[in-house]
């Protein structure tokens, strides 16, 4: 019974300690937005392929000067390697990535990171329906059509 | 038994009694080890309860996308293939579920009217179409209340009903490692028949009193007395029965996987003669069915399929559709193992025509763990070492440094993809033998010829074949994104 006790009284701290050491982890808030400007190729599919996003601030200015920012692609799924590269600025805040690669057929989540004015930030926008080297139709309740998703 | 053969028996009944191990001996004759393990489960399912509410929506970046779908799936089949049903014995769930026994002191029996595992098998059957329809996997809110709901029904139904009936009767996982212990090379069981035939108090069962007759160690809760228990079947591995025995007579034995297992006509304390158990044989029916259903739902052709469901049945929507596929697949299967079971019923001149079904459909089951272990073993090797950055990057979420250095987001695989496909193949393959020797070992136990297990070899190859194709697919993720 005791240890019990004990076992209970400990975990309530755990779950206490944690509660408190952080709200919601994660989530820095982010000031940029990301949109898609192009997919090559077009409709995305599995393999090598080319994103141009445009950064944006809050105000809906595109961001240009950043140089160079990273680019995640990863999947819905956990457990996946995911592609990381670096995107280079073309202009006019269009930034454009380097040995991308979709690497399986699915919906792909674009996560965008750099820094502004010295302040860490990320971006995140989705690529939804890439696919396997075969044409797929389209799946009843699962909107896969290729599209881009610009996500706040 | 001539004095060689007791010799051997002796000695090899030493080195496979797992309590005569240093080390996991002691551990196991400790009367809290079962505490201490589920202790560290809790702990992680609280992280994950934790990251599942506040963390990051997405499920690579969230201890509750990857813990549970990836790692724990993964660690769950590799222990019940290389050890035991060790989730069971470990299981966080049954912490509160004690708690709720102490509390309200249960002594409702478990309804007549839901006998077996019939609610068992509805609720496996909804959770995957559930698990499907909501893309679970790719959110760690809804993991996280799943794991809400795990813990709340163990508290609710054991604080209402006597025994561990939320094991026995109601837990999806449960019976998912029971079906998947049949495969495992330990049992918990009697070292000495002699010692049990001239025990008067069998605390195995009723548990262990002390002189003022209070209990001071349960029994079996699931009702398996030890002396004629057989196999791993509703075995949680609690080690109550170790526990409890006075004379020390009841063990973890090493043994040979199935073997033990193969006779569904021999009765089973706490279950009964499984060719009579319509629940079990649906179960298994269900989980065989279930493992290559929930594989071809990652794959890209189930999306060509869906479609032509959707225009041939002129359905939209994709929990109906999804229903359609499930009921079917299963019902496939079923039909498939009926007609089987009536091709040996026919050629062995059975009295009943449910006679070659009721004993060979068990058979499956090796198989439809085979699947399920290259499905999930296949996430684990391929997503194995997403734990690395993923705790680092939770470490600099909470303590706001990198005090276990930067996420290092590349880390991910524990195999070259190409090994990965093999192990899984290899994993499918050593299913189907499973599954193949047991209906030959059957057969000649009952001394039937090879025509009459014949369509059960046919029955076996066809999955075994379809599980390659489905392996050999594209993977294709599509869910939920963003949370």
């Amino acid at each position: 019974m005791s240890v019990i006790r004990l076992l209970i009284s400990v975990l309530l701290l755990v779950v206490l300690a944690s509660s408190l050491a952080v709200c919601q982890r994660g989530q820095r808030s982010s000031e940029v937005m990301v949109d898609i400007v192009s997919v090559e190729p077009s409709p995305p599919q599995v393999g090598p392929a080319e994103l141009r996003m445009r950064l944006r601030d809050e105000r809906g200015q595109t961001l240009a000067g950043l140089g160079s920012v990273e680019v995640e692609g990863t999947m819905s799924h956990a457990g996946m390697k995911p592609v990381i590269v670096q995107a280079r600025e073309e202009g006019d805040g269009v930034y454009r990535t380097e040995n991308f690669e979709f690497t399986m057929a699915g919906d792909w989540i674009i996560i965008v990171r750099g820094t502004r004015n010295g302040q860490a930030f990320e971006a995140r926008t989705t690529i939804s329906g890439v696919r396997s080297s075969r044409q797929l139709p389209t799946t009843p309740g699962h909107d896969h059509s290729p599209k881009v998703t610009p996500t706040p | 038994m001539t004095a060689q053969k007791a010799h051997r028996h002796r000695t090899l009944g030493s080195w496979s009694d797992l309590q005569h191990w240093p080390i996991l001996g002691p551990w196991l004759r400790w009367r809290h080890a079962r505490t201490s393990a589920q202790a560290v489960l809790l702990i992680l399912a609280l992280l994950v309860l934790y990251d599942g509410f506040f963390g990051p929506p997405l499920a690579p970046k969230n201890l509750a996308g990857v813990l549970p779908w990836v790692h724990w799936r993964g660690l769950v089949v590799l222990a019940l293939l290389l050890a035991g049903n060790l989730f069971c014995f470990a299981c966080p769930f049954l912490l509160p579920r004690r708690l709720a026994q102490r509390l309200f002191r249960p002594r409702r029996a478990w309804p007549r009217w839901l006998p077996g595992k019939w609610l068992a098998l509805v609720l496996l059957v909804v959770f995957f179409w559930a698990y499907e329809v909501f893309d679970l996997w790719a959110s760690p809110w809804l993991t996280a209340w799943v794991i809400i709901a795990y813990f709340a029904a163990a508290f609710v139904i054991d604080g209402f009903f006597r025994g561990a009936a939320f094991c026995k009767h109601v837990c999806p996982i449960g019976q998912f490692n029971f079906l998947g212990s049949l495969a495992s090379p330990s049992v918990v069981t009697i070292r000495d028949h002699g010692v049990c035939a001239s025990c008067v108090t069998k605390d195995c069962i009723r548990g262990h009193v002390d002189s003022e007759g209070k209990l001071v160690q349960r029994g079996c809760e699931l009702g398996l007395f030890q002396p004629r228990k057989v196999g791993n079947l509703d075995c949680t591995f609690c080690l109550d029965c170790v526990h409890a025995c006075p004379y020390q007579n009841v063990t973890v034995r090493l043994r040979l996987p199935l073997m033990s297992e193969l006779d569904p006509g021999v009765n089973r304390s706490g279950i009964g003669r499984l060719s009579n158990r319509p629940d079990w044989m649906l179960l298994v029916l269900g989980l065989t069915g279930l493992g290559f259903l929930n594989a071809f739902g990652m794959v890209s052709p189930v999306y060509q399929f869906l479609s032509w469901l959707s225009q041939t049945l002129r359905i939209t929507s994709e929990g109906v559709l999804l229903a359609f596929i499930f009921l079917g697949g299963i019902g496939l299967l079923a039909v498939a193992a009926m007609l089987a079971g009536l091709v040996t019923s026919v050629l062995t001149g059975a009295p009943s025509r449910w006679w070659g079904f009721q004993r060979f459909v068990y058979s499956l089951a090796p198989l439809g763990f085979g699947m399920w272990t290259a499905h999930y073993l296949f996430h684990f090797l391929t997503g194995a070492l997403t734990v690395v950055p993923l705790t680092q990057n939770f470490v600099f979420d909470v303590f706001g440094a990198a005090l276990l250095g930067q996420p290092a987001w590349q880390l991910a695989s524990l195999l070259p993809m190409n090994t990965v496909y093999e192990v899984v193949i290899f994993m499918l393959a050593a299913g189907f033998f499973g599954s193949a020797l047991w209906a030959l070992a059957l057969g000649r136990q009952l001394q039937l010829g090879f025509l009459a297990v014949l369509p059960w070899l046919v029955l076996h190859m066809a999955l075994f074949l379809f599980g390659v194709w489905l392996l050999g697919q594209p993977m294709e993720m599509r869910g939920t994104l963003l949370g």
